[in-house]
């Protein structure tokens, strides 16, 4: 399960007025975006035409966390806040521990720890990597554990070799929250500060919205019952709900879709009210169908002047540009959204095309993305 | 004005353009002979061209690594130390790059930008200026690189070509402390009393085809930004002329003068021979002077060597160093005159500009040959906006300039014809192996489609105007909308090769078919549409969707429906290649937004299309009766080579 330290959840309690919380949903919005680059790494490492329904999977995930990394921005701009999404920090260093995690150090927090220090072996390390059944359970499942782990019945499922079992939910410890309660923290303290009915401090203009999500799902936050709302939105899509792994919409929540493509089944309701069963269609996983990229691979890695560095300086300046069009767009200038779109189509395009190319010096490896914010212009060696 | 005759900054860096090319070949917009294969790179060992060098690019136009090298003073000075010296000239930081495209695979020879934004950074990052660079197509082509023996050299980039595309920036947004730096102020308030506006000239060279070679589809760029005056085109720099007097070089290079100040500046960037795609000056081109004939000479850029009393010489130009000259000047020299004692200016006003270099003769002389040279009249006709997207019924004005020696020439009469017929365009080389089936439509034809108003004469700017009006041409070319229609221009009273024209100094069109939006468009309406596209860019149906398959396109139709319904100067717009009239951009958009997922009149119609392409295949005979699965189990059975056709490879 990913943990997070208890004292992320008490200093949300504790925070005496809404500038209080700017800190921890500014981190709610790091945390929303740190899960992209490595879903999006794994999905670009599919060959087209193969694993395609792997591919739409992934796809579904990562559309509903850029939804969240909205939802929270949204949520810190109706607190008064500002959301920084083109600073360097932003972007978490992969390999390496996600946002609010307890593998960071807490002193680069700055928060003070409540409690037992956590021990460094049980940092969540995060990789970028080429899809696998490994990357699927002992990353993508961690990330979106829930709290309560609806049980789903599979006579036939089995380990498969290097898999990392999962935490029972049982074993986390006293001193960690789960990111549900992190968020159920949140929105009880939006509540206690400004009663259900009441305005936020935000101004509503810096508010955004988009025709590319319903309007149940991304919504102005100008009042505290929206807050809840929105924070409900991105639970239930994240870990479900405690009863179902299908969310109120019916569509499995995260969690649940990664074990599908962990078991290679799909989820079904079964007769009872609460059984669920791995069924048919199937969702094979075809090993070959994917490229065999460098994990965790950065630019400066590369010999300079090659195509591939060329090419990888190139996605990191795409994806740098389109986290500076986001940070515009959440601050204060809502319709800037539509020239993002062009970006994150840029960011798929060469994302597939560097996963295509052959990593220098090096028989059937290739390079993959790096998701490195950087300063621009990238002065290449040419 | 110019930007060779009032102050400007000085850029050079590379540029990436990853122009797409399975519409290089026109046959291949033929959906019904297209084969897969024509997604594929070209085989350099058995010459098949497939889909030529770059079949999946993206049509992306970026500016890399580029920075000011110098600035230009109002007096003419080059100052290689100024403030602005250093800074990065990029696109948008924080939205897509732009692109380019062609008008139309029967007409590849003025590549537009289009959706290109441009910015000068600050220091610190934040930008002095964002602006929009108005859409324009290159002109000038001509020959940049050379072998020592003096032919061209295409090796190792695959492209001896370079190109100009000259411009202006509007839209333009000022920061980051721009008032500090006195060029810059300058150039504010020059844009602001003239349409918000500023001159780009941009040279590209050294582009990369070779796929190879990590530079791959990555060139040169040097780019000139000056103030722009609004009685000047748009299009293209209202500037004196020298064009190259021997062989392939230097064909075409630009000066501007300005009279007051008393200098002159020259643009060798756009012309100077190379060695090769990193920009290294030619060996026999290192040492040049400039010069003007004196006054009751003309010379006819035949006769060599030219003797020193028929010249006043104006400057030298001496590379040191031929390797990073380019580079580091842009190729832009200036002379100034202002404390001569010799009369430049006057000479100038009568005179022809020559570019000369000293050699020795037989006896061991020094004598002086011209290498290029002005035109004896001076005269300089040029069509400001020279390309058009046109469908039935639109109008569209295209401005003439006519200048003599720089300055505006009035009162003279532009005549403006269609071209005669041609065939052929737009195909691939004659060593393919296996070219593509489908027969290349000619050009220009049928006459009478474009309706051309009579130029009057050219008024005290040196300007007139025509309206160039399209009816239906009723779709002479088939399997690919509309006509490509060109129409030279020259003057009444001088013989037209007395005007040292660039060969593409045309009014280039491309007129659409007509067509009626549908009540309620169904596949059947827009299939061949969707089709085309998915043949002709791989990229979308590598990496986004299949444009073969309703469904898919279904799947997407929001971001579809958003990108079709863009501004045409949105760096997003789709199509990107800007050919669909706008009767079909309204029928795909009504389609995308009416459509209904699963509809199974619209599957049925799937099944009709298929069926009628099915019987249309030579050699397979089917019976009227026969049901699309029918007809799959007898091409199963007996007809194992349908399976190559591409209709079962979509």
């Amino acid at each position: 399960m990913l943990k997070i330290n208890r004292a992320f959840v008490k200093g949300v309690e504790l925070a005496p007025n809404c500038e209080g919380l700017h800190y921890f949903v500014q981190k709610a919005i790091e945390l929303e975006h740190a899960t992209i680059p490595p879903y999006l790494t794994a999905m670009f490492s599919l060959k087209r035409g193969t694993n395609e329904k792997i591919r739409e999977v992934i796809h579904s995930v990562v559309i509903e966390e850029m939804l969240h990394m909205c939802i929270a921005s949204n949520l810190l701009n109706a607190l008064g806040g500002a959301p920084i999404i083109n600073k360097k920090g932003f972007v978490p260093k992969y390999p390496g521990p996600l946002p609010l995690n307890i593998g960071s150090k807490e002193e680069d927090e700055g928060i003070v720890v409540i409690g037992k220090k956590p021990a460094q072996k049980d940092a969540f390390i995060v990789n970028l990597e080429q899809y696998s059944l490994k990357q699927v359970r002992s990353t993508f499942m961690r990330i979106e554990q829930p709290e309560t782990e609806i049980p789903i019945e599979d006579k036939n499922f089995e380990l498969f070799p290097g898999d990392v079992p999962l935490l029972a939910a049982a074993e986390v410890e006293e001193d960690f929250a789960t990111i549900g309660e992190f968020y159920a923290a949140i929105s009880k303290r939006i509540e206690d500060l400004y009663g259900p009915d009441k305005r936020l401090p935000g101004d509503p203009a810096r508010q955004v919205t988009s025709p590319f999500y319903k309007p149940d799902e991304l919504f102005p936050i100008t009042h505290c019952k929206h807050a809840i709302a929105a924070i409900d939105v991105i639970v239930e899509q994240g870990e479900g709900t405690s009863t179902s792994p299908f969310d109120t919409e019916g569509e499995l929540s995260h969690f649940y879709k990664f074990m599908e493509l962990s078991v290679q089944r799909t989820i079904h309701q079964g007769p009872g009210e609460d059984e669920y069963y791995f069924g048919q269609p199937s969702i094979p996983f075809n090993p070959k169908g994917v490229w065999n990229i460098t994990p965790n691979v950065k630019a400066a890695d590369l010999p300079e002047g090659t195509a591939a560095r060329i090419n990888l300086n190139e996605f990191n300046s795409t994806y740098t540009r389109l986290l500076n069009g986001l940070h515009e767009t959440f601050n204060g200038q809502p319709d800037y959204l539509q020239h993002t779109f062009g970006l994150m189509y840029d960011v798929k395009l060469n994302g597939e095309k560097l996963c295509a190319t052959p990593y220098p010096g090096k028989a059937n490896q290739y390079v993959g993305p790096s998701f490195e914010f950087v300063k621009l212009p990238v002065q290449e060696v040419l | 004005m110019s930007y060779l005759d009032s102050a400007s900054l000085v850029f050079t860096g590379d540029f990436r353009c990853d122009v797409s090319t399975v519409n290089n070949d026109v046959r291949h917009y033929d959906i019904k002979t297209f084969q897969k294969r024509f997604q594929l790179p070209a085989n350099n060992q058995t010459n098949l061209m497939n889909g030529w060098w770059n079949p999946d690019g993206g049509a992306l136009f970026q500016f890399i690594n580029c920075k000011v090298q110098h600035c230009v003073g109002e007096d003419g000075a080059v100052d290689k130390n100024h403030n602005l010296v250093g800074m990065a000239v990029t696109n948008s930081g924080d939205r897509s790059g732009g692109k380019m495209v062609d008008l139309d695979p029967q007409m590849q020879m003025t590549s537009e930008l289009w959706g290109v934004k441009l910015t000068l950074n600050n220091p610190d990052g934040v930008p002095y200026l964002v602006a929009d660079i108005l859409p324009t197509g290159f002109r000038d082509l001509q020959t940049r690189q050379f072998l020592p023996n003096g032919n061209a050299n295409p090796a190792p980039n695959g492209q001896p070509l370079g190109a100009n595309f000259y411009s202006v920036l509007y839209n333009i947004q000022w920061g980051g402390g721009y008032e500090k730096v006195p060029l810059l102020a300058d150039l504010k308030a020059s844009a602001d009393a003239n349409f918000d506006r500023l001159s780009l000239n941009l040279v590209t060279f050294g582009y990369y085809y070779n796929r190879q070679a990590a530079r791959f589809s990555l060139g040169k760029i040097i780019g000139s930004i000056a103030a722009w005056d609004k009685e000047s085109p748009l299009k293209f720099a209202p500037t004196r002329r020298l064009y190259g007097t021997s062989g392939p070089f230097m064909s075409f290079i630009n000066c501007g003068v300005n009279e007051d100040k008393k200098w002159l500046a020259m643009d060798l960037g756009m012309a100077i021979p190379l060695t090769g795609p990193e920009g290294t000056v030619h060996a026999n081109f290192l040492k040049m002077k400039l010069a003007v004939t004196n006054k009751g000479i003309s010379i006819d850029g035949v006769t060599n060597p030219i003797a020193a009393d028929q010249i006043t010489e104006i400057g030298e130009i001496d590379i040191a160093d031929a390797k990073t000259w380019l580079a580091e000047t842009g190729g832009i020299v200036s002379f100034s005159w202002a404390s001569a004692d010799t009369d430049i200016s006057s000479l100038l006003a009568e005179g022809q500009l020559v570019i000369l270099q000293e050699s020795q003769d037989a006896a061991g002389q020094t004598q002086l040959t011209q290498i290029a040279h002005e035109a004896v009249n001076g005269l300089y006709l040029r069509a400001d906006q020279n390309v058009h997207r046109i469908d039935p019924g639109q109008s569209f004005d295209t401005d003439f300039y006519l200048y003599k020696r720089g300055k505006p020439l009035a009162n003279r009469q532009v005549v403006v014809t269609l071209d005669p017929k041609v065939t052929g365009a737009g195909g691939g080389p004659s060593n393919d192996p296996d070219p593509p089936t489908a027969p290349i439509p000619p050009n220009n034809v049928p006459v009478g489609k474009v309706e051309v108003t009579s130029p009057i004469p050219t008024d005290a700017h040196g300007r007139t105007t025509i309206t160039l009006t399209g009816t239906d041409p009723g779709n002479p070319r088939g399997y690919i909308d509309g006509q490509i229609y060109l129409f030279s221009y020259e003057l009444a009273t001088v013989p037209k090769a007395q005007l040292n024209q660039y060969f593409n100094d045309k009014v280039i069109i491309h007129l659409r078919d007509a067509f009626e939006v549908p009540e309620k468009p169904n596949w059947k309406d827009v299939r061949d549409i969707w089709v085309q596209f998915g043949n002709l860019y791989p990229i979308m149906s590598h990496h986004i969707m299949d444009f073969s398959v309703r469904e898919e396109i279904l799947k997407q139709r929001q971001i579809l429906d958003f990108a079709f319904t863009r501004d045409i100067h949105d760096a997003l717009y789709m199509p990107v290649t800007r050919d669909l009239s706008q009767n079909k951009m309204d029928t795909l958009i009504k389609w995308l937004n009416t459509a209904e997922a699963g509809d199974e009149s619209d599957v049925a119609l799937e099944e009709e299309v298929l069926m009628t392409e099915l019987r249309n295949l030579d050699g397979f005979t089917t019976q009227p009766s026969e049901t699309l699965m029918d007809i799959m189990t007898l091409a199963k059975a007996g007809n194992a080579d349908i399976f190559e056709h591409p209709l079962f490879n979509q």
